[in-house]
Order: C-alpha cells, then structure tokens, then sequence
C-alpha cells in the first residue's frame, strides 16, 4: 500500500503576493496520500488547507516544493495540460454545489466526459449510472434550481466521479447544506471510497465529517500541525465539546 | 484532407451540438437582453439591406431614365431649372419653360441634326382620380431619338391620334386605372380645378419601360400635353411651351462645341450633355453608395458594440460558472468555444431576422411609396439582389463572431482559482 501513493507533496511552499506584501499561505508541506485513502484536511480559515487543495488539483501552482499526483509532476505542467490533467485525474466537489444552471442533472454529469470527447450514448450511460450510484436516479432532467442543496451535492458527486478521476478533492462539501442531508452525503462518499477503493481529500470545518474519514490532517498557519484517525476524532468531540474544538481547531 | 475533414465532421457531431445546445440555452436563459441586443443588429443589417435595395433601384432607374433621353446628345432646360433628374419630375409643369420657339432656333444652330421638345408634368385620370406622368411629344422625333418605346400591346402614337385624342399608357397606370386598349378616359392637370382643360383620350397603345413614372405616365401628341398643363391664360394668348429639348447633333464628338454654341445663340438656355450627365449620375451614385454605406456601417458597428457589451456582462455573471467547468477539466478553447458559439448564434439569428426585416420592410417601403403617389426619389423601385442579401447576412454573422472574439478569449483566460472565489 505504501509503494501506491495517489498524492505525495515535499516541502510545498506557496506565497501569495499582495501588492507588495508576502502572504505564505502553505510552508514546507509534506503529505503522502495512499490509494484508497479517505483523508480530511482539516483546520480554522486561513490554515492553507483550501490552497493545497487547490495545488493537489491542479488549479494553483506551487512557489516552490513538489507535488505529484498519480505518478504526475504537476510543478512540470503548463495551462491545457493541467486542464487534460484536471479532466482525466481530479474530480471537484465545490462548497455551493456550482452546477451549471442550464443543464439538468445527467447533462450536468455528462459535461466533464463532453470535455473528454467521450461518443454520446456513453456519455448518457455513463452519467446515468453514476447518478444511480449516488442515488438520483429519479432526478436526471432536473435543472440544479429544482433540487434540494443535498441532491445538488449528489449530482455534484457523480460529476466529480463520472470521468473515472484519481483522486476527487472535496473544498467544504457539507458547509451549505442541511445536517441530514450531510449524514446521507458522507454515506455515499464512505460507500464510493470503501466499495470502489476511491480516493477522497476533503476540506472541512465540520468534525461529523472529519470524524467520518479514516484520516484527518490538521492544518495550521500553512503547516501540518498533526494528523489523526477518525476514530481518534471522533473521542476528542467527545471529550472537549464540538463547538470548542471548532473554534481553535486544537485537538487534544 | 479527407481525414481532417472525418475529424471535423466527428468533432462536430461528439462536441458542437452540446456547445450549440448550451449556446442556445445560455441565450435564452437572459432573453430581454439577447432580444434587445438582437435588436441592436438587426436594425443594423435590414438598414443596409434597404439602403444597398434603393441604392441598386436608384442605379437602375437611372440608367432607365437615361435610355429614356435615349440617343439625346444634349438636353436643354430653362436657365432656372434646377437639375432634379432627366424629367422634371415633381417639378410645377407652368415654371421654368421654354419658348416653343426655341426648339427652331436650337434646330438652326450648326451642327444640330435635329431637336424635338417635349412638355411633361403631373396630370390627374379624372375618373379614377390616378396620377398620371403626361408626357407630350412629337412621336417621330421622340421615337427616332430614343428607339422608340416597348410597346407591348396596341400601337405606337401615330398623326391620326392628334384628332382622334389616341394615348400610348404605360402598364401600370393601365392595371391601375383598368384600362385596355380602346377605353376612354378624361386627364386634367394634377389638383386642377373641375373647369381645368380636360381631354378624352382613348387608350391606343400600352408600353412597358421599366422606368416607374412612365409606366404610370401617358405618351400624348405634344399640343394635348399643352393644352391640359399650360395655364389657361397662356394658352389662350397662343403660348406655346416645352420643358426640355432632346438634341441630336451631327457628330458625337462635337456636342460640346454645339452645346456652347447654343448656348450664346438662346438666351436663358441651360445645356446639359449626355456624357456630362452619365458622369454625374456616376458621381452621385458613389456618393450615394458611400454614404449609404456610412450610416449602415455606424449601425453595424453600434451593434457590434451591443454584442460585446452582452457578452462582457455575460461572461462577468458568469466567471463562476467558467471557473467551475475549467476545474473540472474544460481547456481555454472549450471556454472560447463555448462563448463564440454564443456570439456567432447572436449573429446568425440578427443576420437571418435583420434580412427578413429588411426585405419585408423594403419591399412595403416601396409598394406604399408608389402607391402613395409620390413622385421623384421615393418612387423608386428597391431592387433586392441574393448578393446583397448574402453580404448583409455575412456581415451580421462576421459582426456576432468578430464581437464575442474578446470576450471569448477574457473568460478563457480565467484564472479558475480567481473565478471560483467570484460571488454569485
């Protein structure tokens, strides 16, 4: 399992320039994600997780530092390939959902594989399949406006999967919808990575999510300050009270 | 070649049709404002399909009219007359006359071979109250100058129709009147009172000319079109007038020696030559096409400015969006696609609808404008050709593309990070 990594970043450092003062947003990064992991990043605003996020996905280069993603060095990739990697490797799953407001559900899901150039039936079998996986089958020509945020998310979730990606980063999945809707959504997310060995990185506030994951790394001013089990998580809501461990993101 | 063309083909059919389907969705999605910038263009595109119709009318009739002066080296008018065309159309047939007399002392003048007057004005067919052009001549010299009209029912005016009051009418004011060769009817002066001059004529002959006002106009005995167009007082006193003199001169390339000796020999006497006046048809005809082309151009170019603006915001409304689909995997070309394909529809739809437009509205313009009666500029025949259309069409579509060129290439170069933060 060690030789099978998705993710490994050494000394990963980025800067972001404001005017004509430094903002180090990630200092000296080393993450190692093995196949079939289910990690959370995890940590208060402004932690540097969203920018790894970011870099892992190939949204944002680093300033300096590797980060290799499926056998792929991504500091070594330019504009259209990092859209070809982007498109074959990494699935997105955003905050507010950001379906596209004109397409129904299974054309939503179709869209990634439009981009990929896949023949038309596929494409609809494909994107119908991966609808029922996460359980929309019953809304495939719904606009995003006529579902709840929850089957947003879902439909969100196929997207993400329907192009068969290395790695699907998740940026805050749950923050904008209801607390049942987020246990059935972190059940689908379990069932993908556990049934078909998906791999998952998902940014969170929230330790109901971070307690589901196997794997929770904790983020401070740029840096990885501890990484911990879920089950280990789990016990420290216990201990201390969630909102309290929320707030300082310190678990002890 | 032919497996570039099996790409392309491909490529359409697996991508386009989804870029096509989302342009269409994303136009709709803002209709108001894909309308009004629809709009924009298509005042644009059927303005230059009106203003190429007319300009293509008026470059024909003039050319018809030309042929009607047919082999005329030189036109004499009255000094006062203000040039208006080759008739003077619209004119007031009782101002700017020439002396009957005239036209002898013109045939006298060396070098002329032979001139004839003619007096045409505005007459009025008493009982269907139809504008008619009447147009008095001497039919031989008339016929001899010209090559004659395009008789295409009837005969000709001939020396027994100065009794007999026989009318040669062009086509249209024989539908518009209903008349057949052998109907009798009464023509006054345009406007003029119930005790004006009035003759009966009997319908004799009915010609095609291609030229608007004499299809509506009657070919009359020179001394019939006197007698109903002059005033009473003058006619009465035994004044005889004429409105132009066609002049055919004894060698071509002399005619403007003769058009000066003229004009020293008859006081009051304007010449004009037919060469003088081809040219200055030419003259105005490129300034008519430039200016024509002018006003289409700046309405071309304000709804190029519309698209952009609709784009510009569209895309701003979008950056979101586009963000989202660069992160799952969209290339800058997709983007570029995506929001082209949007821009060249715009053009497309306000290139089909602003011909449409264009045609309909030419085609009313024209139709009411005759009908209408006037006479002049406005009566016109719009002259729509496919080259026209083509290139009106063209340019609305190569306006949409040329226009959503910048903003295509902006939301393409979206950094999606920045884009992804964007609110909304």
């Amino acid at each position: 399992m060690v030789g099978d990594l998705i993710v490994e970043t050494r000394e990963l450092t980025k800067v972001y320039r404001m005017g004509k003062v430094d903002i180090p947003a990630l200092h000296d990064v080393d993450l190692k994600v093995p196949k079939g992991d289910m990690l959370c990043l995890y940590g208060p605003s402004g932690s540097g997780k969203t920018t790894l996020l970011n870099i892992i996905g190939g949204l944002a280069k680093p300033t300096s530092g590797r980060v290799v993603v499926d056998g792929v060095d991504l500091t070594k990739l330019r504009g259209n390939e990092l859209a070809e990697f982007r498109l074959r490797k990494v699935g997105f799953i955003f905050q507010s959902f950001n379906l596209v407001p004109i397409l129904t559900a299974l054309e939503n899901v179709e869209l990634p594989m439009i981009y990929a150039k896949v023949p038309k039936s596929e494409r609809r079998r494909r994107a119908v399949e991966m609808l029922e996986s996460v359980k929309m089958d019953h809304r495939l020509n719904h606009k995003p406006d006529e579902l709840s945020g929850g089957e947003q998310q879902r439909v969100a979730i196929a997207r993400a999967l329907v192009n068969h990606p290395s790695i699907v980063l998740a940026d805050e999945p749950t923050a904008a919808i209801d607390t049942a809707s987020i246990h059935m959504l972190m059940k689908i997310i379990q069932e993908l990575n556990s049934k078909k060995g998906q791999t998952f990185i998902i940014v969170t506030h929230d330790l109901l999510v971070a307690q589901a994951c196997a794997r929770s790394v904790i983020m401070r001013d740029g840096s990885i300050e501890r990484q911990l089990t879920g089950k280990e998580i789990a016990e420290a809501i216990i201990a201390s009270g969630r909102e309290k461990t929320i707030e300082t993101g310190k678990i002890s | 070649m032919q497996c570039i063309q099996i790409q392309q083909i491909e490529w359409l059919r697996v991508d386009n049709v989804s870029f096509v389907v989302m342009a269409f969705r994303n136009l709709r999605r803002r209709k108001l404002r894909t309308g009004l910038t629809l709009l924009g263009i298509v005042v644009g595109v059927s303005l230059m399909v009106a203003l190429f119709a007319f300009g293509e009318g008026m470059n024909a009739q003039m050319s018809e009219q030309l042929k009607a002066i047919g082999g005329a080296d030189i036109t004499i008018y009255n000094a006062t007359e203000v040039p208006r065309g080759i008739h003077f159309i619209g004119g007031n047939p009782r101002e700017n006359l020439l002396s009957e007399a005239v036209v002898a002392e013109v045939q006298t003048t060396p070098g002329v071979k032979f001139a004839t007057g003619i007096y045409s004005g505005l007459g009025e067919v008493l009982q269907t109250k139809n504008q008619t052009y009447v147009m008095g001549i001497d039919p031989e010299a008339y016929a001899s100058l010209t090559g004659g009209l395009n008789i295409i029912e009837g005969r000709y005016l001939q020396p027994s129709d100065v009794d007999s009051y026989g009318t040669v009418i062009g086509i249209d004011l024989a539908d518009e009147s209903n008349l057949t060769i052998g109907s009798h009817f009464t023509t006054i002066i345009r406007g003029g009172a119930h005790d004006a001059p009035s003759i009966d004529f009997v319908v004799v002959g009915i010609c095609k000319t291609g030229v608007p006002y004499l299809d509506r106009g009657m070919f009359v005995y020179l001394s019939h079109a006197q007698y109903i167009l002059e005033s009473k007082d003058d006619y009465l006193r035994g004044k005889r007038y004429v409105n132009q003199i066609l002049v055919k001169v004894e060698d071509p390339s002399k005619a403007e020696e003769v058009a000066t000796h003229i004009e020293e020999k008859v006081p009051g006497v304007r010449t004009s030559l037919a060469s003088q006046m081809l040219q200055r048809m030419q003259t105005s005809m490129t300034t008519l096409v430039l200016f024509l082309e002018g006003i289409g151009s700046v309405a071309i170019v304000a709804g190029c400015i519309g698209i952009l603006n609709t784009m510009m915001m569209s895309i701003f409304e979008r950056t979101r969006e586009i963000g989202t689909v660069k992160a799952i995997g969209a290339k800058d070309r997709d983007v570029l696609i995506t929001i082209l394909t949007e821009a060249a529809i715009i053009g497309l739809l306000a290139g089909a609808i602003g011909c449409t437009v264009g045609v309909v509205g030419t085609l009313l313009w024209g139709e009411l404008s005759t009908r209408a009666g006037y006479w002049g500029i406005t009566s016109i025949k719009p002259i729509i050709t496919p080259v026209v259309l083509l290139y009106t069409f063209g340019l609305g579509v190569l306006v949409g593309v040329l226009a959503g060129l910048y903003p295509a290439w902006r939301a393409s170069r979206l950094d999606p990070v920045e884009a992804l933060r964007h609110g909304g």
